[in-house]
């Protein structure tokens, strides 16, 4: 039994998150996510600075034992700890303001075959305006030799991680995947499209993994995709979440032609990277215009207990027209708390054939 | 031009540069046991003292601030020096001498400039710092440092449970049998039958209980304090640097109470370190218990579990 007089405080790093229908404590030091019924959110929250005896007072007395429930796995999962009325105020919320240095923080670059771009003037740009991450993203076969010449350029950079999109092809094995993390550390991750149907081998260690997967990726048009598997546990994601977009916050991208774009997906570009430096895209007016897009604006993501650790696509919406309408590619629905297949669902029809993806969804 | 002294691989160091970068200043970043040499030093109708840092030219006019992290400052010969004749053997010395000379110009013009961190600094005396630290009126706990058994038995009758630490830094030694790490402590009272009536002498304080302790970081008047919930997992609650299997502690921002901020302000200005992390333990009875200061401590936890952006907070300070 908890004595009447003590009072309690979240840990300032597990943050309750209310959804439409039931609400999550994100855990940001764990990084893992927890569901929680509104009714505790609501107690939570309410009763944040009233002591136990206070709390139980104002439910019924058959409710004392769930109150006593939820305090039990509220300790027992070290979310919150005891404390007395005093040490109430020297345990602030976290302060959730976002900041960091330099202009851009991530970038993508897209290579199909007829690609042409120069990489070396590319990551001389990039390293200017601060990039820390780099994605690379080969639709078409790109040999290793090329590969290497290309990440060689990287050795002195900046630029801290590296993601790798390659196209399958079956002479490069097992052994050389691992040469190039070895030789390469700043790539944490490739991931192979077009694969056979059963990968060869994979690779998964804290600074390196190799995944695998049968899709055909030919263009931009295969990225979006929100589900559990994109979901992002981190402080970082959850600070930016509350007044950025989390996808399109802080990131320029060169598509396959060599167009400066916020994403590759998106339709507006802001000159071609043969005549146009990529500071000067950077400063064109509406280039950052989804950069604010917060998930507490956008609509349906607004009621989603998810919303702070979950990316974003401003590039596929449910309404093409509408910048603040829900990401396409999500089959959540924090109102009924189900997911489905977002490709089948009929109300997305029209937005599906707008962007021209039946395609992709047939061979996919 | 902004100086930073520090190691290759520390990464609030890097941290801090993306910020001063971001302010539009330029750094030279000396990564300790990297080699300096003497360009030239003029004192006569102008004054001019530059080294030569990685084939580049630093001329100590340029510096407008500088940042002590970690390493030193050494100033070495260009020239090769000769083999190891006798001769040789004779004057090295004295050749060290000359370079020391160099060496604490450079450091004592350094000195009259805005910086943080406290080159002279690295490491502090523990017990002229709870003596200070006692002066200021914090609570400090009892201690006592002896080779003696019977003041230790003395002691004992007191404070039943000691814990004992290393007067000086935790050391790390690396040696061919294997790697002895020497961690505060809780005194194994088993041990006492194995002690002699003289021992080496150590330092043993009693163990003060925790509710959870606190780690402040300092800067220039400032204190930024994390809440460290070590005594959820009973393996670190000695020492909370010792890793729990699997679950990492709870660390949280904390609002270090007035009264005590006051008396931390004034200990590290007696101390006169304008930087430095600083253990406190808070007790079950709401006592604030001072137990050391890290003059060079990491702060890239405490700065990240309470979102207090330090790394942006020094690079404002020394491009300001
Ligand atoms: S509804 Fe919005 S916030 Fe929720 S999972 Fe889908 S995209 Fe993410």
């Amino acid at each position: 039994m908890l004595s009447a007089t003590t009072h309690f405080r979240l840990f300032a790093n597990c943050v309750l998150v209310k959804g439409a229908r039931r609400s999550t404590i994100v855990d940001l030091q764990r990084r893992e996510i927890n569901f929680i019924p509104d009714t505790l959110y609501d107690l939570l929250t309410i009763h944040e600075r009233s002591n136990i005896g206070t709390i139980k007072q104002s439910y019924l007395p058959e409710e004392g034992a769930i109150i006593e429930s939820y305090f039990e796995f509220l300790l027992a999962k070290q979310y919150l700890f005891l404390c007395t009325a005093e040490e109430l105020d020297l345990f602030p919320p976290l302060d959730l303001s976002f900041q960091a240095p330099g202009l851009i923080e991530n970038a993508i670059i897209d290579v199909d075959a007829k690609s042409n771009h120069d990489f070396a003037v590319i990551f001389r740009q990039l390293e200017a305006l601060g990039t820390m991450a780099l994605h690379l993203r080969f639709f078409a076969v790109c040999g290793q030799n090329d590969l290497r010449k290309i990440l060689d350029l990287l050795n002195e950079s900046s630029i801290e991680d590296v993601e790798i999109l390659l196209a399958y092809h079956a002479e490069i094995q097992e052994a050389d995947f691992i040469g190039l993390a070895k030789k390469y550390p700043r790539i944490s991750s490739i991931t192979i499209h077009h694969a056979p149907e059963i990968p060869p081998f994979s690779i998964a260690s804290p600074s390196f993994s190799l995944q695998w997967t049968s899709s055909p990726i030919d263009d931009h048009t295969y990225c979006g995709q929100i589900g559990p598997r994109s979901f992002a546990i981190h402080q970082n994601v959850f600070l930016e979440s509350q007044a950025h977009n989390t996808c399109l916050n802080r990131k320029i991208s060169i598509d396959k032609n060599g167009a400066i774009k916020n994403c590759p997906s998106m339709s507006t570009d802001y000159g071609n990277i043969k005549n146009t430096s990529l500071h000067t895209a950077l400063q064109a007016q509406g280039f950052k215009k989804h950069w604010n897009i917060a998930k507490d604006q956008i609509a349906v993501c607004k009621d989603c207990e998810f919303r702070h650790v979950c990316t974003d696509c401003r590039a596929y919406l449910e309404e093409p027209e509408n910048s603040y309408s829900k990401p396409l590619k999500c089959g959540y629905d924090p109102y009924t708390n189900k997911w489905e297949e977002w490709s089948g669902n009929p109300l997305k029809e029209k937005a599906i054939s707008s962007y021209g993806l039946e395609e992709i969804l047939q061979t996919s | 031009m902004i100086l930073l002294f520090s190691d290759e691989d520390d990464i609030s160091t890097t941290k801090v540069i993306k910020w001063i970068v971001d302010l539009g200043q330029a750094f030279t970043r000396i990564n300790g046991g990297e080699i300096q040499y003497l360009s030239d030093l003029y004192l006569g109708k102008k004054e001019e003292t530059s080294l030569i840092y990685d084939g580049r030219e630093i001329d100590i006019e340029n510096i407008e601030a500088y940042w002590y992290r970690r390493g030193k400052l050494e100033i070495v010969s260009a020239q090769d020096l000769e083999e190891n004749t006798s001769l040789s053997k004779a004057i090295d010395p004295y050749l060290e001498y000359e370079l020391k000379i160099l060496e604490e110009y450079w450091m004592e013009n350094l000195l009259k400039k805005k910086s943080i961190g406290n080159m002279k600094r690295g490491s502090l005396n523990k017990l002229l710092v709870l003596q200070a630290a006692k002066e200021c009126g914090l609570k400090i706990p009892e201690t006592i440092a002896t080779g003696q058994k019977d003041k230790l038995l003395g002691f004992l009758k007191y404070h039943p449970s000691l814990i004992c630490k290393p007067l000086f830094e935790v050391p790390r030694i690396q040696e061919d049998f294997g790697k002895i790490e020497i961690w505060t402590e809780k005194f194994d009272l088993d041990l006492l039958d194995r002690l002699g009536a003289t021992f080496f002498p150590t330092l043993f304080q009693e163990l003060i209980e925790k509710k959870y302790e606190i780690r402040i970081f300092y800067l220039n008047g400032k204190c930024f304090s994390n809440a460290i919930f070590s005594q959820l997992n009973e393996k670190t609650s000695i020492d909370f640097r010792i890793k729990p299997n699997g679950v990492p502690n709870r660390r949280v921002p904390f609002k270090l109470p007035e009264t005590t901020r006051l008396k931390v302000v004034r200990l590290m200005e007696t101390l006169n370190l304008d930087c430095g992390s600083i253990d406190l333990i808070a007790t079950p009875d709401g006592d604030y218990v001072f137990l050391e200061i890290n003059p060079v401590g990491q702060f890239g936890m405490t700065s990240f579990c309470g979102n207090y952006h330090l790394e942006k907070e020094i690079a404002e300070y020394l491009c300001a």
